[in-house]
This record gives C-alpha cells, structure tokens and sequence, in this order.
C-alpha cells in the first residue's frame, strides 16, 4: 500500500488556537501535528477527542475527525469510537481537571481494559478555562480562588495511578520540550493499548507556582531505565518534588508492556 | 411474591383479572392464606404432599417441580411435553435433570387422586415465546444495532443479559462500562463513528445520562436509549413497576433539544417499535427513548413475529470523497437534517463540539454572533416539525368511555372488553390526537400519583375528564380497570 508521506503542516487548520500567548498547550499541538506526520496517518483516519477544559479545545486546531465532549467523558466517548472501528487512531487529550478530577474513573476503567486509546493530558495544577481554582494535582499549600490559604489536599499521582490500574503504555513529557514529546507521542500512538502521556504543561496565566522555569530546574529524561521492568516504573513514578529527597521529576517513557487489547479481545468473542 | 400464568385460545395481552383464579399452586402456608378464597382449584401440600415427593424421589428444593406435577395433571397437559421443558431447564446437569423429572412424574401420579378441572390442549403452531426485554433486544438486533453499552439496573438489565448472550452472533459489541455515564458516552462514541449504537437504563441510570443525552443532540450523533421504569424516586422499588419517568423522558437534561419517545404498548410490537427508534433517530439524528417500566420488560408472551417487517433507514450519510473546505457539518437546511460523514472518509473530517457551533463545526463562544446561534438552535429545533408527522396516533376504539393509556398499561386495556381506547405508542413528539368526538367521558390510566401523561394530554388541548392512576408498585389488573372505568 502506498503511504503518502506527511508534513506537520497537513494537520493544521487555518483557525488559530485561542490559548493565552505561552500556554503549554501550545507545545502539545505542535508535538501532536509532528507525532502524526512521522507517522504519516491519513488525517480522516484520526480521531481526536476531548471534554472540556482550555486544553480541550485542541481537537478544534487539527485537521482529523474528532468530538470536543463534555466534562470528564473523553474516555468513553472515545472508546465507544475504537470499539465502533478499531481501524481509527483515537487520541484523547484533555486537562487534569478534566482526566484526573471528574473523569478519573474512566482512565483506570480505560486502562485495565486496555483499550486501544492515546491518552494525552495537559497536566497544568491548576483550573484554566474557569479562571484559576485548585486542581486534583494542585500541589499542597499552592493558593488559588478556591484554596485562598493553601491546598490541604494531597495531589493525584496519575502515573502510578496508572500503572496500578494495569495501564500498558506511561509517559511523562513536558511542553517545554517539544521534540521529546514528539517522540513520546510517536510511540504512544503507535503502542497497541492503552496509553498515558502525562504532560507537564505550564498555565500561564493562573499558576505562578509552576512556571516553566520550575519545570526546567526540576525535569531530567529518564536514562538506563527498563521500561520493561513494572516496579522500577512505579519507583520511578514516586520521584517528585514532594515526595523524594531528590526534588526532582523524570519524564519520558516509565512503563511499556504487551498486552492483547480490548477491541482484539472483544473481536474473538 | 407470586407468578401469574393465563392461557387462552385467542389473543390476550394481559395477566387478566386478578380476583379471580382458576388454579392457586401455593407454595407456603401464607400464599395459601391470602389467596386459597380465590381461587377454583388448589394445589399446596394439603391436597399432594409435594415437599415430602420431593425430599424422597430427588431433594427438598424440588417441591416446585412437584407442584408443576400435580398442575399438569390438573390442567390435562401431556407430561411428556413438560418433561421435555424440565430437561431443557436443567440440560446443564443430566443428574439434577433425571432427578427433577422423576419427582415430576411421581407428583403427576399422586394427584391423580384430585380431580382433573381442565383440559389444556395445543390450538395452533407453536409461537415464539419472549419477555419484553427479550423483544427489545430481538428487535435492536434485527435493526441492525452494532454497539449496545449498558450499566445493570433493574428492570433494564434482561435486554443487557440477552444481548451479552446472543449479539456476537450477529456481530452486536456489547459492554458493561464503570457507569451509565460511561454507556451512553460509548453509545455517542461508537455511533459517531458510524454503527447503530443504543444504551439501555432504569430511571436512576437515566439520571446519569442527562447530560451526554444532551451533548448527544448538539452534536447530532444519534442514540436510542432504552428507559425501563421502576418505582421513584432513588433507589425506590427496584423490582416493582411504575410509569413515573415520562416526565423526564419528554424533559431529559438542560436546555431545549429534539428528541423523541416511544413507549411500546404490548410485547408484541416491541421489536417493531425498536426498529422505528433506530430509523428516526438516524433520519432525524437525534436521540430516541424506548420508555417502557419493569411490567414490560419482565412480562413473557407468546408472540408473532416478523423480521420482513425491518428495513433499515440511515438517514444522509456522505460516503464518497468530501471536499473538506466546503463541506458543512451542521449545514443550515429546510428539514434541519444535514448530511453526516463517518470517521475513515476523506475529506468529511470535523469536529463534533457540544459547544454552540456554525456550520462547519467551529465553535462560536469566543465571538458573539447571535445569528449563527438562533440559526443553528433552530435547524435543530426545525426536526420536531418533520417528526411530527411521522409519529403514529394512538390506537382508538369507539366507546361511550374512553380509557386512555400510554405504553405497558394498554396491556390490560386491550384485555377490558367493551370499554372505549385511545393507546398510546408514540408519545413525543405528541402524534396526532384523534379521540371519539361523541365519548361521554375521556379517563387517562396510568401508574403513577401526579398524572404525567394526562398534564401533558391537557397542555397539549386534549380533553381529559378523569384520571384512574395507581403507584404503589403494581399493574392494573382487568377486573380492577372494569370496576373504575
């Protein structure tokens, strides 16, 4: 079959995202359009689905197919899409609020049935679109509109939360760094199951904590570590700022293993 | 707790009257307390030692297969073909099996000392027999339903068990999600990906649902959602029946959107109206509920059945090449349907948004253009006018009093005998009202307190003189509607 070989330009739409200038979000469309054209997938072939959130305007800049939901419901929407034709790239992107907060139940669900689904989440601490409140990965003591005097509550872990749910695929990537997610994305889009690509995507506007320049002083790539190897991955995952001495935050791929997913599973019934 | 059986040589749609018994198998003492006064003929452990049959020629537990003995010689049916129903009843274990016949024919035998009071005979062919949910599922399948996705709640759950049984066979992918947000949200995904996709709930799931129900009809992906009702509200009966949702299945979610109800009235019809749901809701790319309640679904009937009667209808799908800068998603037309690509086909791609949108898809709320809002609101709006026309109106039969009824409880209506009908299938939006002009008096029955569907008659300038409604977890029985209509 002859492929026609594509440009990250092929993905773009002519509608300018309405982001604020320096949005992380910026860098997750610009890794996503390049993860698309390295592999070349026919843009009708794509579908892109997200609920609601700043970052989950995104499928409104690509040139693919895709549903811009509601409110935590990526995931199934989204796997109602694979399982209807398992042919389709489905890739889910969305906020923490969005993935980790009202829709969490549906990644563990998504992951222990390995559903073939990318999930991409614009991971920024804190609620953008609604103007600054505190998210589930908020940090404890990080003041916003809705912790005036500092978060109580403990920050979801969405990697190790994933690879207790049995996920096959988890990364960690960062705005900041377009060219690692480009390869991040590559894979996880071409890895057969569920994946998890966290990214650390600084909001700009309503998170002075987590800035860029916090993320670089903190962020190192993952090397010599066998991604094959589960628990080295979730000792790996525990690296973080508030949580090891080190202070510092690995990105890059943690997890990766081989499991039959759900629509093959479904398709031998 | 009891099981109600009736049999007959015509067409009959309900359990009947329910004063009035021919047989009583009481398996206890209190079920023959409270009913050894209605019943012609009795069958408990006064007249056949059924435990004690039981207990020696296979176990304790067996005591209903004793009775079923005894009630088969009774009624004059031939315990060979019984047997043959026991057998297949237990063909998973040839010894349970062996056992369970064997008290059968011993109990058979002893009841030999009462008196055979019927004489049951075959009258036709044989016919399909089938509960409600069984129709409903039997007719999405033959509808050509590709994706069915549905979190278990009484009394919806037999349509989820039927087709996670049977679908693969007819290539249906069936499954049971965390929650019913997550069914219907898989509905809506599998359907805009192109295949026939519908969820089914009871009215505590359906709660749940509102809001995809809602992003269902902004994005114009078509579901059919199977409603089966039960007492409310929260967890309320869970087993027992209600028609107290039809408020919310004509007000399901916020803001205004098209949709449609149907309420298939006997079993009968269920496959039929199931086929109507999935052709509509493709047509019209909207969402339809099939509103049935526990005594539909769980209800079982001899049926007659036709599959010549299924012709699918998808409504405008773009199949060949699309030219992507001028094709137009939510295109502004006379019917307010507008021609839907299907993930795969160049050119047709677009984003499906539950924000308010132009025609081609993009969002409008980071621009203020109330022309692009009150054109689009009311394309979809426009559906209901079409829609109308091709609801059915209600079957209507000439009488002096009119009994107007909606879904399930025409089922004992049809079984009333002389009283006047106006039965109610298609319910929103509201078909033509044709009733009797002549009637002396128009009654709305149906179960619930408030009178959901006479409030919604009434808004809609039908003439109601009187409601006959009834909530505390029970049907209407025949010789109950004789008495109040």
């Amino acid at each position: 079959m002859k492929v026609e070989v594509k440009k990250s330009a092929d993905y773009s739409v002519a509608r300018q995202p309405i982001w604020c200038p320096g949005c992380g979000d910026y860098g997750i469309l610009e890794a996503l359009k390049r993860a698309l054209a390295t592999l070349s997938i026919p843009n009708e072939d794509v579908v892109v689905v997200s609920g609601i959130g700043c970052s989950s305007q995104l499928p409104h800049f690509l040139k693919t197919y895709g549903i811009h939901g509601i409110h935590g419901r990526a995931i199934p929407i989204a796997t109602g899409v694979k399982l209807a034709n398992p042919k389709l790239h489905v890739i889910v992107v969305g906020g923490d609020g969005d993935g980790y907060g009202i829709g969490l139940n549906h990644m563990i669900h998504a992951a222990r049935r390995n559903v073939g689904v990318t999930y991409i989440v614009s991971n920024n601490q804190v609620y953008g679109l609604t103007t600054g409140q505190t998210s589930p990965t908020t940090l404890r003591g990080v003041k916003t509109k809705t912790t005036p005097w500092g978060s109580i509550d403990e920050p979801v872990n969405p990697l190790t939360l994933a690879l207790a749910a049995g996920a096959t695929f988890v990364a960690r990537g960062f705005s900041g760094d377009v060219q690692h997610l480009v390869e991040l994305f590559t894979e996880a889009i071409s890895h057969k199951g569920f994946a998890l690509v966290d990214v650390l995507s600084p909001c700009v506007t309503f998170n002075k904590v987590n800035t860029y320049e916090w993320f670089r002083a903190r962020v190192y790539k993952l090397d010599n570590h066998n991604a094959a190897d589960y628990l080295e991955a979730y000792r790996r995952a525990l690296e973080w700022p508030t949580l090891s001495p080190t202070g510092r935050i690995p990105i890059g791929l943690f997890y990766r293993s081989k499991k039959p997913t759900y629509e093959e599973e479904i398709s031998r019934l | 707790m009891f099981f109600q059986l009736r049999i007959a040589d015509r067409k009959i749609y309900s359990h009947g009257p329910w004063k009035r018994f021919d047989v009583l198998v009481a398996l206890t003492n209190e079920a023959l307390a409270v009913y050894r006064d209605s019943a012609s003929y009795i069958i408990s452990e006064r007249e056949v030692p059924l435990s004690e049959i039981a207990a020696k020629h296979g176990s304790r537990v067996m005591k209903n297969t004793a009775a079923l003995g005894a009630l088969t010689h009774v009624l004059g049916l031939d315990p060979r073909h019984v047997e043959v129903e026991i057998r297949r009843e237990f063909r998973r274990d040839e010894k349970i099996s062996d056992a369970n016949v064997e008290v059968f024919y011993k109990s058979h035998e002893y009841a030999k000392r009462i008196p055979r009071a019927y004489d049951v005979r075959r009258v036709s062919d044989p016919r399909l027999l089938m509960s409600g949910a069984e129709a409903l599922a039997l007719g999405a399948v033959m509808s050509g339903m590709q994706f069915y996705s549905a979190y278990p709640m009484t009394p919806a759950s037999p349509i989820l068990h039927w087709l996670a049984e049977e679908g693969h066979k007819y290539g249906v992918v069936v499954v049971q999600p965390e929650d019913e947000i997550a069914a219907i949200a898989m509905a809506i995904g599998a359907s805009y990906a192109g295949v026939r996709a519908a969820t089914g709930t009871s009215g505590g799931g359906f709660d749940l649902m509102h809001e995809a129900f809602g992003l269902a009809a902004m994005i114009e992906v078509p579901v059919v959602v199977f409603l089966a009702q039960r007492g409310g509200p929260s967890t309320g009966l869970p087993t027992e029946t209600e028609q107290s949702d039809l408020r919310m299945a004509l007000h399901p979610a916020h803001g205004e959107f098209p949709h449609a109800v149907i309420a298939p009235r006997w079993i009968d019809e269920g496959p039929y109206a199931v086929g109507k749901a999935f052709n509509i809701a493709e047509r019209y790319q909207i969402s339809v509920i099939v509103l049935v309640d526990l005594y539909y679904t769980e209800s079982i009937s001899t049926v007659d059945f036709n599959p010549g009667e299924f012709k699918s209808e998808r409504g405008k799908i773009l199949k060949s090449h699309i030219v992507r800068e001028e094709y137009r998603r939510y295109k502004i037309t006379e019917s307010g349907v507008s021609p839907r690509s299907i993930p795969g086909t160049p050119g047709g791609m677009y984003i499906a948004t539950s924000d308010e949108h132009d025609e081609r898809g993009d969002i409008i709320t980071d621009r203020h253009v109330p022309e692009v809002r009150k054109a689009m609101h009311q394309k979809r709006m426009k559906k209901l006018t079409q829609l109308a026309e091709e609801m059915e109106p209600p079957l209507v039969r000439e009488g002096e009093v009119i009994a107007v009824a909606w879904g399930s409880t025409s089922m004992p209506l049809m079984d009333c005998g002389k009283v006047g009908l106006a039965l109610f299938r298609d319910i929103y939006p509201l078909p033509k009202v044709n009733l009797p002009t002549g009637a002396r008096e128009v009654v709305v029955v149906e179960v619930n307190y408030s009178g959901q569907f006479a409030e919604y008659l009434t808004s809609r300038g039908v003439r109601v003189d009187r409601r006959v409604l009834k909530w505390w977890g029970e049907p209407f029985s025949v010789d109950e509607l004789r008495e109040l209509l």
